[in-house]
């Protein structure tokens, strides 16, 4: 499995040969620690020593400039993969290594309390920083997580949502959880 | 002779006519009542997109009106599985993932037909609402109003409705810069016609381990609050004041909510013990909502709502405890 992974990070495998290895990573929690080891001494080559965090976040940043192509790769819990990686495949190999750890440690853990997520978490966060002039500080409140998302939620109930007629208003309140930033 | 008395007299019929239509036609109240309309009393379902600042994100919403009522799903359709079903007058917020179902009592507030007109009336007191172009929009003829607002404690709107129908098939929020702060959008929708009762039920089966956080509270009288405004935020007034069982290990909070007729503010208030770390202050963003927090005679103050930042800052500077 070694070579396999040390293969799909050079870009050597092809579609068919790539599926069954995310496919393994999605299931083996070992193997996503190798993956992550990989893309982190792949990184030092290249001379980008940042930390796994980081790479997270560059990992979310590529997905979120590629959103229709990676889009459906997240969604589609494992079976219906293959098409978002039929696109993604071009990307440079690094990038995509990158970004598929964002993916796999997002399809594996969703769970909040898992380490993996919570270093995907502040990517959002610093996604948004490099988009934009509005945001920048990712804020940690993890007991308090829910309640603004409970909060904006009845604030919709009680508004109305302004023009927004119906139940439209709320695609704000399950809107993906991006966290609150510091403005 | 006769007949050139008859046009005549059509004539003096029809011309009044025409010249009310085309008044109430080219009269953005009129519009923006339609579109509140439209949105209650038809059958439509389609999907749109959702932007907000560099995020997207697609939805399929179907909306359904039958003797009983509205009944309305939103699905969405990127990323994890999320959906709200709105029912006879209860709203279900249903984030599998977490497993966690948030309810709430709906539209208390919107009691139609009542509130609408007068609401929409007054709103060209905050705002300048003006007709815009006709353009397409999911490959329907679109009207565009346009709401500009008159001080920095709002946002601009810029609404594209159905020219037949009326339904709401864009809307646009802008900041005083003209950025978009966020963008609803349909790329495809059926207006009309028969929908199907399955594409409204929900995907998931709650059990034992979803968690249901039940959102509803119960009304407070606006003075017996506890709580007031010190300072008045211009174009802003409190519409209701609700107790609800949010708060830190379920207990009371306070929920104020405030509106200028169209943008609202929500304000929260909760006893916060006075050890506690006190981070998170200030000035934060979700999405496109912003939040203020601060605190005040022990109480977590949380002013949160799609707004410029300067709205919620006097809003929640504002507020203080009733000596």
């Amino acid at each position: 499995m070694k070579d396999e992974l040390s293969a799909l990070l050079d870009g050597d495998l092809d579609e068919a040969s790539a599926s069954p290895v995310f496919e393994s990573i999605r299931r083996d929690p070992v193997l996503v620690e190798k993956w992550n080891a990989y893309c982190l001494i792949g990184d030092a080559l290249r001379g980008d020593i940042r930390g796994s965090a980081d790479m997270s976040a560059r990992a979310m940043e590529s997905i979120r400039s590629e959103p229709t192509l990676l889009a459906p790769a997240a969604t589609a819990a494992s079976e219906q993969r293959a098409p978002g990686w039929r696109i993604a495949m071009p990307i440079a190999a690094s990038v995509m290594g990158v970004a598929a750890v964002g993916l796999v440690a997002f399809t594996l853990y969703p769970q909040a309390d898992d380490p993996l997520r919570h270093a995907a978490a502040p990517a959002s966060a610093q996604a948004v920083e490099l988009a934009s002039v509005r945001s920048v500080v990712p804020v940690t409140s993890p007991d308090r997580e829910d309640a603004h998302r409970e909060y904006v939620f009845v604030h919709q109930a009680m508004s109305g949502g302004g023009p927004i007629p119906g139940a439209v208003q709320y695609v704000r309140t399950v809107s993906e959880a991006r966290g609150d930033v510091r403005r | 002779m006769n007949r050139f008395a008859l046009v005549l007299v059509a004539c003096a019929l029809l011309v009044p006519v025409h010249t009310i239509a085309d008044d109430r036609a080219s009269d953005p109240i009129f519009w923006l009542n339609k579109i509140a309309t439209a949105a209650q009393r038809l059958n439509y379902t389609g999907t749109f997109i959702y932007q907000s600042g560099k995020d997207f994100e697609t939805s399929r919403i179907t909306h359904m009106v039958d003797a009983s009522g509205e009944h309305e799903r939103l699905e969405v359709l990127d990323g994890s599985p999320r959906e709200v079903i709105r029912t006879q007058g209860e709203v279900r917020c249903v984030l599998p993932d977490q497993k966690i179902i948030i309810i709430d009592r709906a539209g208390g507030q919107r009691a139609f037909p009542a509130r609408l007109p007068s609401s929409y009336a007054g709103l060209a007191e905050n705002y300048r609402v003006s007709m815009g172009e006709v353009s397409r929009v999911a490959g329907f003829e679109t009207q565009l109003i346009v709401l500009e607002p008159r001080d920095g404690l709002r946002y601009g709107h810029m609404l594209w409705a159905d020219m037949g129908s009326g339904l709401l098939l864009k809307a646009r929020t802008i900041d005083e810069h003209g950025e978009i702060i966020e963008q609803f959008a349909f790329s495809d929708v059926r207006i009309g016609g028969e929908i199907d009762a399955n594409s409204l039920k929900p995907s998931y089966v709650e059990d034992g381990e979803w968690r249901v956080i039940n959102a509803h509270g119960s009304e407070v009288s606006k003075s017996e609050s506890g709580w007031m405004l010190a300072a008045p935020l211009p174009g802003y007034s409190l519409k209701s004041v609700v107790r609800r069982p949010l708060g830190r290990d379920r207990g009371d909070i306070l929920h104020l909510a405030f509106s200028d007729g169209l943008a609202a503010i929500s304000v929260f208030i909760e006893p916060v013990e006075a050890d506690r770390p006190r981070n998170n202050l200030g000035a934060l963003a979700n999405g496109a909502i912003n939040i203020y927090r601060r605190v005040v005679n022990e109480h977590l103050v949380t002013a949160l709502g799609e707004v410029p930042l300067l709205a919620l800052q006097r809003l929640g500077d504002g507020i203080e405890p009733v000596r």
